[in-house]
């Protein structure tokens, strides 16, 4: 009987993830937004502290490879900066929105522009246009900026590309950086600059950082936490918590926990609270 | 008669099983029985039960599936809504404008109906969040629609109605249809994931099942042949048991230690064959008493038929005597007639002479009755000693039927002995008497002769 057991405890172990294995303990890749602003910012100890269930891995990677290392079992959640695909949710992805974060347009805060439209801002990610005359500005040269184009796509990328290029590829001028923060901190140096970058973000940087740059209307919405939730806000996108199959065990409890009052009040720090 | 088989003797052998009753060995497979069908019926009741129409399997599905419905019916009026706001802007007439407006009315009252509803059959804190979000963003819609685009529409300002629906109210519009579309998502896929673990269940209950069934069978035919064997096998060994009793082997014993009734059964039989083979052994010894009987008595009619020839030769020779003395007293008689003669020559005192031998004749004649009566009596005798014999061969025929009869025979036929040696003894005495008359009267006193 024992030995009967102890063949079946180990045949059902070697068919499961290794990270799954240890009860108590939870693991996310995926969003930076989700990583930074929400799970670094206090749910991850928040959650511990309430349930006793650990943060084994926090890997900010991007919405793209979060849903990799998803499927590959190396993660009990991916975070999600972008509506779950067609193609996730045929895979048996399940996909619960936590809360919105909105890709802000962000610029020096020198810069006298106050509104954006989807035009403009699809030209100038585009560098079809290069001058913020051409924008009612300064004769200046736009200097725009984005997270990594290679690679696996960043969350911000994708949404910029679906609702501002309506699927048209970034121009070849625009300078790169490896993270959403440092294009900020980059623009609070340059006061032609101009960047797509999670709006969640803004918390990380230091109070001197924050006060060179600022957002933009983007047709005529700004930013609020009522537009983006509604969606009136043009770049505005549900943060996402994506699991194999519906949430079970650590992740439902995290799930659970993030919705909940004293979940919601972490996430609304930097996001839109999902929960009224 | 021991239990040679390996198997037997596993199944049969055991201590525990040998002392348990016949009675607790079938009531024990009953029990097994009632146990395994009962839990068959429970194992099935329970997997009834997860897929029974009403069940909650059925009731979770049946709830998923009305939330997906409702959801639906949701969206229908929300497309329904987003295609009158396009048909609104682009509209010129002014009554098909009030018409379209008037039926925008209806349907937003419908779909603030729909979202009540729809909140109502959600089972968990996750979807109805999802849902208050959905509602959230449709009344900012409903809002936009009723003031900015309808105001828009009805100054006839058709590119700010336009820029508005195809702008911000499109991107409202799908957001909700992601708001709500998630809770279907989600609702979908548990759906298929309580079929799934449904049917997963359900297999494994009916594969457990089966194989409960089997063990159950194969549990009750092992019980079964344990317990028919545990009767049979020792009716047989006692079936041969009994034949060998029969063919007269009474010193063996049925070697079956057990202690149910058929144990029971094995030590009364066991115990009868003794006492059979006690009552044997008495009568054995009984029967050489009554051959001994028997020979005793064969030897005493022997020895009786020996005696009464005895007798007989004796009675003949007491009739020779008696022959022989009847013959002398002829003889006398004739010396005494010559006597008689020379007495009639004689004087008076031969003439008493004459008188004292006519009372001797006298006397003689008396005697030679008595001899004759005595012949008579011992040639009676004789006849009767063979009536005796006969009947001591009767009683020796009788004598098989009962032993203490024949002892008494046997006893009877030695007093009847003893009388006729006695008998013997008289006609001896009553020989030798008639002999020394005899001789007495053959030799006459020499007086006389003078």
């Amino acid at each position: 009987m024992k030995r009967l057991f102890t063949t079946l405890t180990l045949a059902f172990t070697l068919g499961m993830p290794a990270q799954l294995l240890a009860a108590g303990e939870i693991s996310y890749a995926g969003s930076i937004s989700i990583g930074t602003g929400i799970l670094e910012a206090g749910a991850a100890k928040a959650f511990e502290k309430k349930t006793g269930i650990r943060f084994t891995k926090i890997d900010n990677a991007g919405s793209g490879k979060g849903i990799k290392e998803l499927q590959a079992g190396k993660v009990t959640l991916a975070g999600l900066g972008r509506p779950i695909k067609p193609e996730e949710k045929k895979a048996k992805l399940s996909a619960v929105t936590i809360g919105y974060d909105a890709i802000a347009v962000f610029v020096h805060k020198s810069n006298p522009l106050k509104n954006i439209s989807k035009e403009q801002l699809k030209g100038i990610l585009t560098n079809k246009v290069t001058s913020w005359k051409e924008l009612g500005g300064k004769n200046a040269p736009i200097a725009a900026s984005t997270e990594k184009l290679s690679g696996e796509k960043r969350g911000a990328v994708e949404m910029v590309q679906k609702l501002i290029l309506n699927g048209a590829d970034y121009g070849k001028a625009m300078k790169e950086f490896g993270s959403p923060r440092d294009q900020l901190i980059d623009l609070a140096r340059n006061e032609n600059g101009i960047c797509t970058v999670s709006l969640g973000i803004l918390s990380s940087l230091d109070a001197g950082t924050r006060s060179k740059i600022k957002t933009l209307f983007v047709q005529d919405y700004p930013p609020t936490s009522q537009n983006i939730q509604s969606g009136s806000y043009a770049i505005s996108v549900p943060l996402q918590l994506v699991t194999r199959g519906l949430a079970k065990d650590e992740g439902k409890e995290f799930i659970k926990f993030i919705l909940s009052a004293e979940g919601q009040a972490i996430v609304g720090k930097n996001f839109v609270s999902v929960r009224k | 008669m021991g239990i040679k088989n390996p198997l037997k003797s596993l199944l049969f052998s055991r201590p525990e099983a040998r002392h348990w009753k016949l009675r607790t060995k079938m009531l024990l497979l009953a029990a097994i029985v009632f146990a395994g069908f009962a839990l068959s019926t429970v194992l099935a009741t329970l997997t009834l039960n997860q897929v029974k129409v009403g069940g909650a399997l059925y009731s979770q599905i049946k709830n998923d599936k009305n939330s997906l419905e409702r959801i639906a019916l949701l969206l229908l009026n929300l497309n329904k809504v987003n295609a009158e706001v396009y048909l609104l802007v682009a509209e010129t007439d002014p009554d098909r404008m009030k018409a379209s407006i008037e039926k925008l009315g209806l349907l937003e009252g419908e779909i603030t109906e729909k979202f009540a509803a729809v909140s109502r059959t959600l089972d968990s804190d996750e979807k109805r969040v999802a849902v208050q979000d959905a509602e959230a963003t449709w009344k900012e819609f409903s809002a936009t629609l009723a003031g900015e685009v309808m105001s828009a529409v009805q100054r006839n300002d058709r590119v700010k109605a336009r820029e508005l629906a195809l702008g911000v109210q499109a991107m409202r519009f799908e957001r909700f249809t992601e708001q709500v579309g998630a809770i279907v998502d989600t609702t979908n896929l548990e759906i298929e994931e309580l079929e799934a673990a449904s049917s997963r269940t359900i297999s494994r209950k009916i594969l457990l099942t089966a194989a409960f069934s089997g063990g159950l069978c194969i549990l009750i035919l092992v019980s079964s042949l344990i317990v028919t064997n545990s009767v049979t096998q020792p009716i047989r060994q006692g079936v041969d048991f009994a034949r060998s009793v029969a063919a007269g082997n009474l010193t063996e014993t049925l070697a079956v230690r057990r202690g149910d009734e058929v144990g029971e059964l094995v030590g009364a039989l066991n115990g009868m064959v003794g006492s059979l083979n006690g009552m044997v052994s008495k009568v054995d010894h009984s029967t050489a008493e009554l051959s001994q009987i028997s020979a005793n008595l064969t030897e005493a009619a022997s020895r009786v038929v020996k005696a009464t020839q005895l007798q007989a030769s004796g009675v003949s020779e007491t009739s020779s005597a008696v022959s022989e003395i009847s013959a002398s007293l002829k003889q006398v008689a004739l010396w005494v007639d010559t006597l008689a003669r020379s007495a009639t020559e004689s004087s008076s005192s031969i003439l008493e002479m004459a008188s004292s031998v006519e009372e001797v004749a006298q006397n003689m004649d008396n005697l030679s009755q008595s001899v004759g009566e005595v012949s008579s009596s011992i040639t009676q005798m004789s006849s009767s000693i063979r009536q005796v014999s006969d009947g001591v061969e009767t009683l020796m025929t009788a004598s098989s039927t009962t032993a203490s009869s024949m002892t008494e025979m046997d006893s009877s036929i030695k007093q009847i002995q003893q009388h006729a040696s006695d008998t013997a003894g008289i006609s001896d005495t009553v020989r030798l008497d008639a002999e020394r008359a005899g001789r007495r009267w053959r030799r006459p006193s020499p007086g006389s002769m003078k």
